[in-house]
């Protein structure tokens, strides 16, 4: 398993099944070039990120559902939550991933990442994001155990 | 598992010149329905405001280093015409500062039952505005411009 890339998407094989209650079949996900070529303009830190979100995607902590409020044209996706292995920068070095953080990668319902990036872990719900025991998800539908 | 991501990071270098310097500025994420904008590229983590606003803060000393703003197709078009009498780089940090207030005021209605909790925010979407005027922009990357998917 591993990645593929063409014009139009980039293939990520192995990702959590957010539709199956234990995450298999794995299936994939697809980045769009254009919008990762538009990130590496602004932020390197993010783009070299990219590969602890794949980490992320492939073997999250926590899967929540519904990524916006009511009202929101996007009512489905998924927030994928986990704890890469490194902390990527800018000049592409590594450091330990930081303590009380979590990496969370937004996905749209056809499974393109299109966000991603650290925050703070909630005090509820471990490896998951601030303020997703407090109702900033629909529901969650993973917790590895 | 490992992943190989050299091709993609080589497609980026190629369309976007991503070996070189980083420039502040943003792009419209049709994925996600959302700017995403940077003014210096730091290490920083997300910090969520409401389902609208998240900042960018540098992990070094919290400073706003950037936001992701969603909702950006429900704007009203007369965001997207503030500023035409303005400078090309003019109307980009317009339209960004207009697009953050306007999502405030979308979002937090005076007469609404979210008056108190607007008010509390209201600091927080202008730390998302006062973070676009330092950077300098250029035309090809206006929000409304949106990038063929």
């Amino acid at each position: 398993m591993g990645s593929r890339a063409t014009k139009n998407h980039h293939e990520i094989d192995g990702v959590f099944n957010p539709r199956s209650a234990d995450g298999k079949p794995p299936v994939v996900a697809r980045v769009v070039p254009a919008r990762f070529a538009s990130l590496c303009k602004h932020s390197m830190f993010a783009a070299h990120n990219l590969r602890g979100a794949v980490e992320v995607l492939q073997d999250p902590c926590s899967v929540f559902q519904g990524i916006r409020s009511e009202g929101d044209p996007i009512q489905d996706g998924w927030c994928y939550s986990g704890r890469p292995s490194l902390l990527w920068h800018a000049d592409g070095n590594t450091t330990p991933f930081p303590v009380g953080q979590v990496m969370v990668v937004f996905v749209t319902t056809d499974l393109v990442p299109y966000e991603w990036g650290l925050e703070s872990e909630d005090p509820d719900i471990e490896c998951a994001p601030l303020g997703a025991g407090d109702g900033r998800f629909s529901r969650q539908i993973w917790q590895r155990t | 598992m490992a992943t190989n991501l050299d091709d993609l990071f080589a497609m980026a270098e190629s369309e976007a010149g991503a070996s070189g310097e980083r420039e502040a500025g943003g792009y419209y994420n049709p994925e996600g329905d959302c700017i995403q904008f940077y003014n210096v590229d730091v290490p920083y983590r997300r910090d969520r405001v409401d389902e609208l606003l998240t900042l960018y803060k540098a992990l070094d000393d919290g400073r706003v280093i950037g936001f992701q703003l969603k909702g950006i197709s429900q704007l009203p078009p007369e965001v997207e015409a503030i500023g035409v009498d303005h400078t090309p780089d003019e109307v980009m940090a317009i339209g960004l500062v207009s697009a953050v207030m306007f999502t405030f005021a979308s979002r937090y209605p005076t007469k609404a039952v979210h008056v108190e909790r607007g008010h509390a925010t209201l600091g927080r979407y202008m730390e998302a505005a006062r973070v676009v005027p330092q950077a300098s922009f250029t035309r090809d990357r206006v929000p409304f411009e949106h990038e063929p998917v």
